[in-house]
């Protein structure tokens, strides 16, 4: 078969796709990203099946657990800090309270 | 994905880096005498404030006088030193004496702890003891040199 068929080059060249123009084309494509929007994923399908969850929910699970680990990292921050602080303040406290009554400490502090 | 879930752990990090910042840098920023702090660490009600203050007051010439015994005692301590008499028989009697008033004091002081955690709800007290006793208690063994 030669590659330089004179007769399917003279067809190819008179050919003419002829494609109906749709007056709803931009609709249709709208409602198919809107499908797709609403389609559950694989995995919150399964997930919500596996626990008892409407999958329609999943739409907010992940901004809802980046949002609560952010709160529940800040709350651990804010109490390993406020434990620090107040250990550190009542040792500091006492120290201070003790050297008001510890003639020892009160006769180290009055050295030179 | 990778890059977004190291992104969600450094936002993490940082958020909770923050929040203990901030939360120590306003928590050191709280100025107040050992009293309030007591009164609020022990949660004492205005009676019992008023009695341990009764207390503090009341055992202010004890201590007074303790302090003064041991400053004595400090120097006569540091005469035998100077004067390199350390294995008299005077220094070893001083040295006798010395962990004498060490140990008044320190039962005097005890005692003056005890008598202020009795005004104290019974936990409170107990939590008074347990974090004001080894600040006292520990000073048992030292010499009148290794006080600084």
């Amino acid at each position: 078969m030669s590659t330089q068929d004179p007769n399917l080059s003279k067809v190819l060249r008179s050919w003419e796709v002829d494609v109906p123009a749709s007056s709803r084309f931009n609709a249709e494509v709208w409602a198919r990203i809107e499908a797709a929007r609403g389609a559950p994923l694989p995995v919150a399908a399964f997930l919500g099946s596996l626990l008892g969850i409407p999958v329609q929910y999943f739409r907010w699970a992940l901004p809802l657990t980046v949002s609560l680990t952010l709160a529940i990292a800040a709350a651990a921050g804010a109490s390993v800090g406020a434990l620090q602080t107040s250990n550190s303040r009542n040792d500091r406290m006492a120290a201070a309270y003790v050297r008001t009554i510890d003639p020892l400490q009160m006769t180290a502090d009055r050295q030179p | 994905m990778k890059g977004k879930f190291t992104g969600f752990l450094l936002a993490i990090i940082a958020v909770a880096a923050s929040a203990y910042g901030l939360t120590c840098y306003f928590g050191s920023r709280k100025t107040e005498d050992q009293w309030t702090w007591l009164r609020h660490e022990f949660r004492l009600s205005d009676a019992q404030y008023a009695r341990i203050q009764a207390l503090h007051e009341a055992y202010q010439p004890i201590c007074a006088d303790h302090c003064n015994r041991i400053m004595v005692m400090q120097q006569r301590m540091a005469e035998f030193e100077k004067s390199g008499a350390k294995t008299s028989t005077a220094y070893a009697a001083a040295q006798a004496e010395w962990q004498g008033i060490i140990r008044e004091c320190n039962r005097a002081t005890m005692e003056h702890l005890e008598k202020v955690a009795k005004e104290m709800d019974p936990g409170e007290g107990r939590r008074y003891l347990d974090l004001m006793v080894p600040r006292i208690t520990r000073r048992d063994h030292r010499g009148p040199s290794e006080v600084e």
